[in-house]
């Protein structure tokens, strides 16, 4: 896979590794000495093909345009930029084209004019096609990007009830375009910038500007510039390189694939980060809180979403708390339960061979693994492996006396209250597994100074100088509205007071009416 | 320490000003610092069913010394003890009260670490040798201190969220046990003996607060100090005199004065309609919560201690080597829990120096040196 | 801090360290759900021979599936020279360590209550922090406590809980025992107040030819040593002098000729308030028990229509007579029989009146015998239930 380099390395340098050619050449005004040196930069790459054009009024001028065979548009080669060459009367002078060109010959939306090989390069292998004219000193870089991205539809990881079902594709123009749409307005900024020494990903930085918190802008911007590395296929990448806490398994900034939450997002004053070839979206900064909020939170009544909303932080406890404290329970504070219940419970693992806190962990871990196989799993097979899961684990092992009934229980409600919060599934695997180390050890002291340490952690957390678990901590009125439930819109009055200082969302709130 | 309104880029990267705490989460800490200790160790005193009247003077008399408290950080805003110490005595003895007082730090964080680990020991966990359970607790606090003092506030500021709710839960549930009267007969005992346990409280918990004075740099400059300490003292105090009384009018003079641990033996016996019975656990964790609380103050205040006598910045290591300093002077300090109990006697006496002596010498010191500094400008 | 590789290696070896304390140590106090007995009663005789405490232990039995008739339990006998010496020499006979923590009864027999005294015996119950202070001590009227455990209940088949369960709901329906945590009896013991212990009393009769337990009065004590017993019907009585009745009946004869021989009304008592008073006039200390109780005509034996405002007045009349006669008999034979203040006078004084009590404490017990105590009972008869 590609690696970060360490070396600080010129691009013109990594590019003389691999090329002989000298990229900091001006440009030949002959014609045939061009397309040799760019014969030469891209040898070996059968997939770049020149064609030569003479124009058919004035057969001493002649061109010729370099395409990148599958990333351009035939259509409007042939049409926009082979037949106007051809055809056009306009052109007279050699040496004095370049003008008259753009504006009266090229039927192309975009033209850039360069006299840099890296640019050609760039154009060339993004899929512009690049116009040599004879006699001239500089080359035209025509936009006809033709290639396939995948369409757009809802993205698997992020499903809704009732709302947009729009997601992001791989193609950054487009996933621009979404967000556009969307956002109406001057005040949206966009910004490119390349990444990766290889690749030269665009990268691309969005915000709103009277919302967005300046200092995080900046600290962003410094944080990109210090990026070094191979190349960027995946926003996450980026994601590892500029997060605070890197050693932390939480998320130090947010993943969507969705324009509506990406759209959401801006309106709070956060940034957005859009990698090419990626339909993830970054959006920093980022809160704990938004572990736990769904964009489907805003779709649907919020009653109803509040009580889903609790439920989550509720789950995110519960997966984390339940194995530790069945196994409290069970090995340690035998006086937490109920006589009947210690006694069914007592009954069930007289014949177990493992002691609990041993078997607990091998359940879990067994989860773990049915849970990566069906993610992996070819749809067909996945019917066949619930069976083996349900059957052999659940029935089986317990008649066999392998496990005991009541961690098959324990495990499964663990498992399950796991899956209710996806945004937390790296930290809650190991969170889980040291929790239930340090209460099989030193049992109640051990669970409890175990949250206390996890607590401390989270607390610890900061995305881009913001401690993320900001609002939660103050429970004011105005937080609370969008943390632990989900507030109805017309009193939704103010933006997260930590993110922007641009507080007032809505100038006339709390009516009752949504004016 | 970083010093006032001086930026520096932390571990994280990030650009940040000194740490600051609010008003609100300074009085949590000051509320969860007094609860730690003394809600599991009980405040009998021998005064049986006239403790909370001990209880109440000795905070009124821990008010009357936090007033002094508060008056050296008026004086002196912004900065914390050890900074104020040397400012007003110089270089040497400044290093002498500097030195004194980190050792009453260390040996108040390992009072409380060892008081922790009896009470586990005897309550929960027999055979865990009490060295493993001090060391996790060392590490949690470790990783407080290392975290810094707005990590430790917001972390205080949930914990006396949960703390309360545990009293009032159990306060509610025991409505079924309670036998009001047991509160009488009032002041069966004369002034002297009441006197006498107040003394004894106000050395512990509340003239503890001194400890405060070392982080007290955090405070900001508008901030009233003494609101923070008196509306700190206040409400610990409610809540210490609450759980008293809770614990009296369940368990009765005997059980009480006899029991080592009564929140505990008192949550035992809350029992409604079996199923809020057995929830002596939720005690358990209300304590450590508050001995996590205490210890990473006092360990606090003794790193920064460490740091101005050393003039070293911050980092692990220092959190590692009080971290140890506190473990072996808890291991070793007593051998049985009777002598942890009687130890508390001795204590009132051999904290004076440090709750009164030093704070009231560093308050004429930082009158005379204001007065000073006003009659040349 | 270090760089590199060093600080990689550094921050392995600490999380080594950490972790091999942790673990290798055995997690000392790890104990599983199959190394322990549940123990769920005590019966402390007294072994005539070698003067030792002979434990009878009644514990779950965890052997059976569950599924059929419900736990049963099973019978473990242990010697020792002290409580807790018992205990443990019952290790030497089991595989299992015996667990405390659900503990609901300790039964005593009468002999050790009688020549002994039963602190030293429950002190080791409350000193261990496994036993719940909430669990209820009882004397056994037979010959020895071995005797209750043995025996079989008819609900269940474990004893203790058995008898733990009904002595819960005593004095809500039956009021004929007293139900007192072992803590609050131990705070009596100890306490400065003059009070005098009393604690439930629990004998065999037969139930279908099977033996079975019942709960059958109370024991009086004087310090810790049994004195006597109060009769289920006493106790009824004594339970309203110490307001802790709440449920109940109460039986009257209507006439007088009825007196001796037959009883024909009865009262299902809803509510009960006892108010207490007293005064002192620098001799002699009288004391009032004001009874008001709340109570509906659950049978009535005789042809009366108790829909009619006179005969509900009439009733009233009677069931107060016999009331306070019944109550009065009850404290004398108290007085004078036993000579323990049962019922909490002392404490009452103690706490309105520190100074007065301080005098009186000395002698109190004696002092106690020749109180004179009046009775003033108030019926409210709220309804008949179905019929007139």
């Amino acid at each position: 896979m590609l690696k970060k380099s360490s070396e600080k390395n010129k691009e013109t340098e990594v590019s003389s590794d691999c090329s002989p050619v000298n990229l900091n050449q001006a440009l030949s005004t002959s014609l045939e000495k061009n397309i040799e040196t760019l014969k030469a930069i891209f040898i070996d790459d059968d997939t770049i093909a020149t064609r030569w054009i003479t124009n058919c009024h004035n057969t001493i001028l002649q061109y010729c345009i370099v395409q990148n065979d599958g990333l351009v548009s035939s259509v409007i080669i042939n049409e926009n930029i082979i037949k106007p060459l051809m055809l056009s009367e306009a052109l007279l002078n050699k040496g004095q084209q370049i003008d008259t060109l753009i504006q009266q010959v090229l039927l192309v939306n975009q033209v850039k004019r360069t006299k840099e090989w890296q640019e050609i390069i760039e154009a060339v292998t993004y899929g512009d096609t690049v116009l040599f004219v004879d006699g001239e000193k500089e080359a035209l870089l025509l936009n006809s990007k033709g290639f396939n991205v995948r369409g757009i539809d809802e993205p698997s990881g992020e499903k809704i009830l009732s709302g947009p079902r729009e997601g992001f594709c791989e193609a950054l123009m487009i996933n621009l375009s979404l967000v556009k749409r969307r956002l109406r307005t001057n005040e949206l900024k966009i910004k490119f910038q390349s990444l990766g020494v290889r690749t030269h990903t665009q990268v691309c930085i969005c915000y709103i500007d009277s919302i967005v918190n300046k200092k995080v802008l900046e600290e962003l911007q410094q944080r990109l510039e210090k990026i070094e590395i191979d190349g960027v296929l995946d926003s996450h990448y980026i994601t590892e390189c500029i997060r605070d806490s890197k050693w932390s398994p939480f998320r130090a900034t947010g993943y969507t694939e969705r324009p509506d939450v990406v759209v959401a997002k801006l309106l709070e004053g956060r940034v957005a980060l859009f990698v090419d070839g990626s339909p993830v979206a970054l959006t920093l900064p980022y809160l704990f809180i938004e572990n736990f909020q769904s964009n489907e939170d805003y779709y649907l009544s919020f009653y109803y979403t509040s009580f889903e909303r609790i439920l989550r932080i509720l789950s995110f406890l519960l997966t984390l708390m339940i194995p530790s404290i069945f196994i409290l329970i069970v090995a340690f504070h035998h006086e937490i339960l109920p006589t009947t219940l210690l006694i069914n419970i007592a009954r069930e693992r007289l014949g177990v061979p493992l002691p609990a806190g041993l078997e607990a962990v091998i359940m879990l871990i067994l989860f773990d693994i049915l849970k990566e196989t069906g993610i992996r799993l070819p749809s067909g097979i996945g019917q066949a492996l619930s069976i083996v899961g349900a059957l052999v684990i659940g029935q089986a092992a317990v008649e066999a006396k392998l496990v005991a009934a009541p961690m098959v229980v324990i495990i499964a409600t663990t498992a399950i209250t796991g899956l209710l919060v996806p945004k937390l599934n790296a930290p809650i695997v190991y969170i889980r597994l040291l929790l239930l180390a340090l209460s099989s050890t030193l049992g109640l002291l051990g669970f409890i100074l175990g949250l206390a340490g996890v607590l401390i952690h989270i607390l610890n957390l900061y995305s881009f100088g913001i401690p993320q678990l900001t609002p939660m901590e103050h429970l004011r009125y105005q937080e609370v509205k969008d943390i632990y439930i989900r507030g109805p819109w017309w009193k939704m009055m103010n933006r997260p007071s930590k993110l922007t200082k641009n507080k007032k969302r809505l100038e006339n709130a709390d009516r009752g009416d949504c004016d | 320490m970083i010093k006032q309104g001086e930026v520096v880029t932390n571990e994280r990267g990030i650009v940040m000003q000194k740490e600051m705490i609010s008003m609100r989460q300074a009085i949590c800490m000051i509320t969860l610092f007094l609860f730690g200790n003394s809600a599991l160790m009980g405040m009998g005193s021998g005064m049986g069913q006239d403790a909370w009247i001990a209880i109440v003077i000795g905070a009124v008399l821990g008010s009357l010394i936090s007033l002094v408290y508060a008056r050296v950080i008026r004086l002196f805003p912004e900065r914390n003890l050890y900074d104020i110490a040397q400012a007003i005595f110089g270089k040497i003895i400044g290093k002498l009260i500097i030195v004194l007082m980190t050792w009453y730090a260390i040996h108040l964080a390992a009072l409380v670490l060892r008081n922790y680990s009896e009470f586990i020991q005897i309550v929960a966990l027999e055979e865990t040798p009490q060295l493993a359970m001090m060391i996790v607790m060392l590490l949690i606090t470790g990783y407080m201190a290392f975290s810094g003092i707005e990590v430790l506030s917001k972390w205080v500021v949930i914990a006396i969220v949960l703390v309360f709710m545990v009293v009032l839960f159990t306060v509610v549930l025991s409505i079924k046990q309670v036998t009001l009267t047991n509160i009488l007969p009032v002041m069966t005992h004369d002034f002297a003996a009441v006197g006498s346990a107040s003394l004894k409280l106000f050395a512990f918990p509340f003239a503890e607060t001194v400890i405060f004075l070392a982080l007290a740099d955090s405070i900001k400059k508008s901030d009233n100090p003494y609101k923070i300490y008196l509306y700190g003292i206040f409400i610990g105090a409610m809540i210490l005199i609450v759980t008293f009384l809770r614990n009296l009018m369940i368990l009765g003079v005997p059980t009480l004065e006899k029991a080592y641990f009564p929140s505990y033996t008192a949550a035992r016996i809350i029992n409604i309609g079996e199923l809020f019975s057995r929830i002596e656990i939720t005690i358990f964790y209300n304590l450590i919560l508050g001995g996590i609380a205490k210890i990473s103050i006092c360990l606090f205040a003794a790193i920064k201690g460490t740091e101005i006598l050393f003039n070293i910045k911050s980092n692990k290591k220092i959190v590692f080597f009080i971290s140890f300093i506190i473990l072996l002077v808890s291991r070793y300090q007593y051998n049985s829990v009777m002598e942890m109990i009687k130890f508390i006697d001795i204590y009132q006496v051999y904290a004076v120096p440090f709750q009164i002596v030093i704070p009231v010498l560093v308050w004429i010191g930082a009158e005379i040196k204001t007065r000073k500094k006003r009659k040349t400008t | 801090m270090l760089t590199g590789v060093i600080a990689i290696k550094r921050l392995f070896s600490i999380l080594l360290i950490i972790s091999l304390c942790l673990l290798l140590s055995g997690c000392w106090n790890y104990q599983g759900l199959n190394k322990i007995s549940i123990v769920s009663g005590v019966a402390i005789d007294r072994n005539v021979d070698n003067h030792n405490y002979q434990l009878t232990i009644e514990v779950f039995d965890l052997s059976g599936s569950g599924k059929e008739g419900g736990t049963k339990s099973q019978i473990v006998e242990a010697e020792g020279a002290t409580i807790y010496d018992a205990v443990r020499n019952a290790k030497k006979r089991l595989t299992k360590k015996l667990y405390f923590s659900d503990m609901q009864l300790v039964v005593i027999s009468n002999q050790i209550a009688r020549e002994e005294g039963i602190q030293p015996i429950l002190d080791w119950f409350m000193r261990n922090e496994k036993p719940r202070e909430t669990f209820a001590t009882v004397i056994s009227q037979e010959k020895t406590a071995k005797e209750i455990l043995t025996a079989s209940g008819v609900d269940h088949k474990i004893v203790a809980e058995e008898i733990e369960k009904i002595l819960d709901a005593d004095n809500r329906t039956t009021a004929s025992t007293k139900n007192i945590d072992t803590y609050k009896a131990m705070n009596i013991l100890q306490g400065k107040e003059g009070n005098a212990l009393v604690l439930p009393a629990v004998h065999c009769t037969s139930n279908q030819d099977k033996k079975v337990v019942e709960v059958n009065g109370c024991a009086i004590f004087k310090g810790d040593r049994l004195l006597g017993y109060l009769s289920p019907e006493e106790t009824r009585y004594y339970l309203f002098a110490v307001d802790e009745i709440e449920g109940g009946i109460l039986t009257f004869p209507f006439n007088e000729k009825n007196q001796d021989t037959q009883d024909n009304l009865t009262f299902e008592i809803f509510k009960n308030k006892t108010k207490r008073s007293y005064s002192y006039d620098g001799n002699r200390l009288k004391v009032f028990f004001d009874i008001k109780t709340t109570v509906a005509l659950g049978e009535v034996g005789i042809d009366i229509d108790v829909s009619k405002k006179d005969n509900i007045e009439k009733i009233k009349t009677v069931a107060v007579t016999v009331f306070s006669d019944r109550l009065q008999t009850v404290i004398k034979k108290v007085q004078t029989e036993f000579g323990c203040d049962v019922f909490e006078i002392g404490t009452m004084i103690s706490k309105k009146d520190p100074a007065l009590w301080s005098q009186l404490k000395e002698n109190w017990n004696i002092y106690f015998q020749g109180i004179d105590v009046e009775v003033r009972p108030e019926f409210e008869i709220i309804n008949t239930a179905l019929t007139k």
